[in-house]
């Protein structure tokens, strides 16, 4: 069970809620860095300076890391036989984490969690297990939608759908954590990932509620369309007056796994 | 409370399982050849280390996962009987399943049509997959994917001890694999990083790193799983350290730094003072900026520094993989009390100054084993034996 933290400050770059989202983005940085670097970087910029504190430690969330990237390596190798270093050192997983650390200089722990839709979950969870002095922890989640992505998804199974709904999210979502003893007014867990039952994720998440949770926690979200959309319902809850104590499930069709986040209010 | 190593696993080039890859450990045995798993189209084939004896019944799988699934079941053959016991599996992994994904996304580029009959080969371009498929494999009650490039294995040690004192889990798997793979080869050539005669740790030669790819696997417990267990813990996982360079995205601190404040993170969670440490396994990948920004972190902690070694000529730059199968091998050393050499090793660099140390015999109670990554990412465990 994971233990609580607290949330100091939270803010979100949802590009298709703010088309101009780029426009804060220092020049060199839009010239230089991939597109998920940027979502990356102006979600844990917001939240460090609407906050007005350092972060010690990161801890990141993404299922897919850079793909296009990653892609663009291969693209290389496969047109020209060329591949370029730039896009081969944007395209390792924890890259959004090493240049968050680098810019905002965040000498702490540094840790990518890769959990598909839990993302956000496995994050939370990999949090609880830094010592108090890596605290505050800038927590992001952070995935892109690509085109690739795009093309693949009509051609997959009804079950592997699941897991890229055509109306998927990309988003960068950054929480500034405390201790649950630094600051006490709004709570966070999280509970897994755990295997669930793959003919109804949703019956293994509500199992797990209320095996663990607190009594009357009602459940936020218990979908699966984007890697992000756990992530934003957690920000839209902290920015709303929503149900009290409240949870966001979610679910990966890929690894088949469940997760749960508790979010708190007192 | 104390966290126990209580089995291990590995698979590496020169042999399947824990007994044969320390073996080529201790020999010294170079591990390198060139690549002939793939084309890596570049002019001149790189040499690496390729594991050739994956075992027939783990071969249905996808590269990594099978690495993972070999090297899982090795280590958790010490627990036969894991009813009741709260079993977390933690995977470090950079690139899961990208072996396979890859020859995927070349097939659709020349035949755009493969692409109703395969898309669903993409998913396991997730590394959570890996970790959810070792969940079911091996019963697990939970499990976590960490991709923090070569110092991911480390990193999953250390999160293993903190998952099992706070009460999550009453031991944990950690699998640290990784599969050779087009990406890394080009990726890793692409930055001038391939040794054309294969990793040289430490030597003044050294011109770079060998790829590998391998699994390392550790079962962690708390001491009331112990009695469950076949056999007596091999270790105890005294620290983990973790810090960021914040200096630059690929080049490591000149001067160590981050890699200092990592060791000196782990040393204090050991409660382990410097000249306790009587082995360390270096990260030494052989790579100019690398090897000697380590030393000097080193020296600014050590007032003189114990033997120190690297296994990459042996087992190959395993990147995730290689902080735990390196952890493994350096774990056996200490249980055999003796210090591993270091193949690819010859002349000393005088901007080093020091020398890795030969294969000897030594009272080894405290190992020190470090692992540094992109984005200026640096990892430290300490493990120490149960009774010295």
């Amino acid at each position: 069970m994971g233990k609580y933290l607290s949330i100091i400050n939270s803010a979100a770059v949802i590009p298709n809620r703010e088309p101009q989202w780029q426009d804060e983005i220092p020049a060199s940085i839009k010239r230089r860095d991939p597109r998920i670097w940027q979502m990356a970087w102006l979600a844990a910029s917001r939240a460090l300076t609407a906050a007005d504190t350092k972060a010690n430690s990161i801890v990141a969330g993404t299922a897919l890391g850079a793909l296009d990237e990653t892609k663009n390596v291969l693209d290389g190798v496969y047109d020209t036989g060329f591949s370029s270093p730039r896009n081969f050192i944007a395209s390792v997983h924890n890259s959004m984490a090493g240049k968050i650390s680098l810019d905002f200089k965040i000498p702490g722990p540094n840790l990518t969690m890769c959990e598909g839709h839990n993302s956000f979950a496995s994050a939370v969870s990999a949090a609880g297990l830094l010592d108090s002095s890596c605290f505050p922890v800038l927590l992001i989640v952070v995935d892109e939608r690509i085109e690739l992505l795009d093309r693949i998804h009509p051609y997959m199974s009804p079950k592997c759908k699941e897991y890229l709904c055509a109306d998927w999210k990309e988003a960068a979502v950054a929480f500034l954590l405390g201790t649950a003893e630094q600051n006490s007014n709004t709570l966070i867990r999280s509970l897994g990932p755990f295997p669930a039952d793959d003919s109804d994720p949703g019956k293994s998440c509500r199992k797990m509620v209320l095996r663990h949770l607190k009594p009357g926690c009602s459940i936020l979200d218990n979908s699966s369309t984007s890697f992000v959309k756990p992530a934003i319902s957690a920000f839209e809850w902290l920015n709303s007056s929503g149900p009290n104590p409240a949870a966001v499930c979610s679910y990966s069709p890929s690894s088949k796994g469940a997760a749960i986040v508790e979010l708190l209010k007192k | 409370m104390s966290v126990f190593v209580a089995g291990m696993g590995a698979i590496s080039s020169p042999g399947t399982g824990v007994a044969e890859s320390f073996s080529a450990v201790i020999s010294g045995y170079d591990g390198i050849s060139p690549l002939s798993l793939f084309d890596s189209r570049l002019k001149s084939v790189p040499l690496c280390t390729q594991v050739c004896s994956i075992p027939e019944k783990y071969r249905k799988y996808y590269r990594s996962l099978a690495l993972a699934m070999s090297a899982a079941d090795e280590a958790l053959t010490v627990l036969p009987e894991r009813k009741d016991i709260r079993l977390g599996i933690l995977v470090a992994t950079t690139v899961a399943g990208i072996s396979h994904t890859e020859k995927f996304y070349e097939d659709l580029r020349k035949d755009p049509s493969l692409i109703s009959r395969s898309a669903d080969e993409f998913s396991v371009h997730e590394p959570t997959v890996l970790a959810g498929e070792l969940c079911r494999h091996t019963g697990g009650c939970g499990f976590h994917t960490l991709s923090t490039a070569c110092s991911t294995g480390l990193h999953i040690i250390g999160m293993g001890k903190r998952y099992i004192e706070q009460g999550t889990y009453d031991a944990c798997l950690v699998v640290g694999t990784d599969a050779l793979s087009l990406l890394t080869v080009r990726g890793f050539a692409s930055l001038m990083l391939l040794d054309p005669n294969g990793c040289r740790p430490f030597d003044k030669r050294r011109a770079g790193i060998s790829l590998g790819e391998g699994a390392g696997a550790m079962l962690l417990t708390a001491e009331n799983v112990l009695s469950r267990c076949t056999r007596k813990p091999f270790a105890i996982v005294s620290g983990w350290g973790a810090s960021a360079d914040c200096y630059h995205m690929t080049a490591p601190h000149p001067e160590g730094m981050g890699a200092r404040s990592a060791v000196k993170a782990a040393l204090d969670e050991a409660r382990t003072e410097p000249e306790q440490i009587d082995l360390i396994a270096a990260h030494g990948t052989g790579t100019p900026d690398n090897d000697k920004a380590e030393i000097k972190a080193m020296q600014s902690v050590f007032k003189s520094l114990p033997p120190f070694c690297s296994m990459k000529r042996t087992l190959g730059h395993t990147l995730a993989a290689s902080g735990i199968l390196e952890s493994v091998m350096a774990v056996n050393a200490m249980c055999e009390q003796t210090v591993p050499p270091t193949a690819g090793f010859e002349i000393q660099d005088e901007e080093i100054g020091v020398s890795p140390s030969k294969a000897i015999k030594r009272n080894i109670c405290s190992v020190l084993k470090t692992s540094f990554g992109f984005g200026g990412n640096n990892a430290a465990v300490i493990f120490s034996r149960t009774a010295c």
